[in-house]
């Protein structure tokens, strides 16, 4: 069966400065990926959950959670949204349209969740 | 477009252009640059955006502009290469289209082109050597050991295709000085004036590393590991190299920017972090220094500051990984936001300064004391 997600993530690639996206949970379980082919599937997982796990937990003694991190550095952007059980996981360059971006990321996180509920496989 | 448009069009173009020549600044540079590409003065529009990027090179508004303004132009000779690379596919033509992504700062398109060419045209060292010219570029802006190391890879792999390749030979032997592999330096530049025995920069510099070689060290023992990692450390090479005429000075000095960045002073960080109390929502500001150690922190009465430094460094340390290990440099800015509220989390002279406020706080707000807090810690050195 085709994956949901990926026509999604794919159509907000077209973005401009979009490097690649995925759908990946807090313990890196990759739900749907659309990267470019220099980024590897399994380094993408394994940063964005370390980033997500690290950042929930952190939170966590303060009581709350988030749904949104954007981390910018020298030479690129990653943006964290959070799409329930899992998160939309967007890579940039760095010099984007980052509101125009976010807007796109916005739109593609509402249709992942109207999709329903995020089947997660091991 | 009638008189009367265009009459006012002028006057506008002239405001913007007296604005920029009395007051410079990324916003009036960028505003003129952008009224210039609309009424189609693209020539002047990149003139102007080129002054913007000179003054202003770190500016973010300034850079977008200018890409922006240069992508317009090159799109027209982009579209002609690819339907060159349609009919007539070369490495030729595939380098050149990765060279015009590359000086358009589009690196990520670049390596992708790069790894067509490389994919398609296996014997050509085009695709070795646009990568290498980005990281050797990388490398001595940000001075990351992966940089460096990318660097020195496709520059060999290079060389491995084409043993005479002057720009490989040349850029790897500058890469070896700087971080203060004499040996390796010395083989690529005698390596050089083997077919350009009269390129007098070249024997300068060997001259040059022959005096500053250890003796004792063995060739084979320059530890590239050891040395690369050490400039990203210390944040600096051991030597530079510069371009100098002929007959003026020295090429190969050690490097100025050696010294180690004085952290700024506790007691003043914690007189500027005292003024977020102003902010309303403030729930605490956490200062460190490059290697994670509190400068200054500043929580309200009713915040544990325990747990609010553990939260911010826990936040700061997993987006330091991730941009180290997605290979897109150092870290500079992250935004937090959720239930919790939001935390701003900025690099900026030598700090990290991170600030947590209420979800009711007005981002712009928070971000306006985070710049005008580090933007006062170089002055209060």
């Amino acid at each position: 069966m085709a994956n949901p997600y990926v026509p999604i993530l794919d159509r907000m690639n077209h973005g401009v400065g979009v490097k690649g996206s995925m759908v990946v949970t807090g313990d890196g379980v990759v739900v749907a990926t659309a990267l470019g082919h220099d980024l590897e599937e399994g380094r993408v997982a394994a940063m964005a959950s370390s980033v997500i796990r690290g950042t929930q937990s952190a939170l966590q003694a303060l009581d709350g959670s988030f749904d949104r991190f954007i981390l910018t550095a020298v030479h690129g952007r990653m943006v964290f949204f959070d799409v329930g059980p899992a998160f939309v996981v967007v890579l940039t360059e760095k010099n984007i349209n980052l509101e125009a971006t976010l807007l796109e990321i916005d739109a593609a996180a509402r249709k992942i969740r109207a999709l329903g509920e995020i089947n997660i496989e091991d | 477009m009638g008189l009367f448009d265009n009459m006012k069009k002028r006057k506008e173009l002239q405001r913007l252009r007296d604005a920029a020549d009395s007051r410079p600044s990324p916003e009036s540079l960028t505003a003129l640059a952008t009224k210039l590409h609309e009424s189609g003065e693209a020539d002047e529009a990149l003139q102007v955006a080129e002054r913007g990027l000179e003054l202003f090179p770190l500016s973010d508004r300034v850079q977008t502009v200018f890409k922006f303004i240069r992508r317009q132009q090159l799109n027209q000779k982009i579209r002609e290469i690819k339907e060159k690379i349609l009919s007539q596919p070369s490495a030729a033509v595939y380098g050149q289209l990765a060279i015009i992504y590359k000086d358009m700062g589009d690196t990520h398109k670049a390596v992708d082109v790069c790894k067509d060419l490389e994919e398609k045209f296996p014997l050509s060292e085009n695709s070795y050597m646009i990568i290498g010219e980005i990281r050797d570029q990388r490398f001595r802006e940000d001075r990351l050991a992966v940089d460096g190391q990318k660097a020195m890879q496709n520059l060999e792999h290079a060389l491995e295709i084409n043993p005479h390749n002057y720009k490989a030979l040349l850029m790897l032997a500058e890469i070896y000085i700087r971080i203060g592999a004499f040996n390796l330096g010395i083989e690529r530049l005698e390596s050089i004036l083997t077919f350009a025995p009269t390129d007098d920069r070249v024997r300068k510099l060997l001259d040059e590393s022959r005096e500053l070689v250890n003796p004792e060290a063995d060739e084979g023992e320059e530890d590239l590991e050891f040395l690369f990692m050490d400039v990203e450390g210390r944040k600096a090479f051991l030597y530079d190299v510069r371009e100098v005429e002929e007959g003026l000075g020295r090429l190969i000095e050690p490097s100025v920017a050696g010294t180690p960045e004085r952290a700024p002073s506790g007691e003043t960080l914690k007189k500027r972090l005292d003024k977020l109390e102003k902010l309303p929502g403030f729930m605490g500001a956490l200062a460190v220094d490059k290697e994670g150690r509190e400068l200054a922190g500043k929580v309200p009465f009713h915040v544990n500051k325990e747990t609010f430094d553990a939260t911010v460094t826990t936040i700061l340390k997993a987006a330091r990984n991730a941009a180290l290990r997605m290979d897109v440099g150092d870290f500079l800015l992250g935004d937090v936001r959720g239930a919790f509220g939001q935390l701003l989390l900025q690099y900026g002279n030598g700090v990290v300064l991170g600030v947590m406020a209420d979800g009711k706080t007005r981002p712009e707000l928070v971000q306006q004391h985070v710049k005008t807090i580090l933007a006062g810690v170089d002055a209060a050195r």
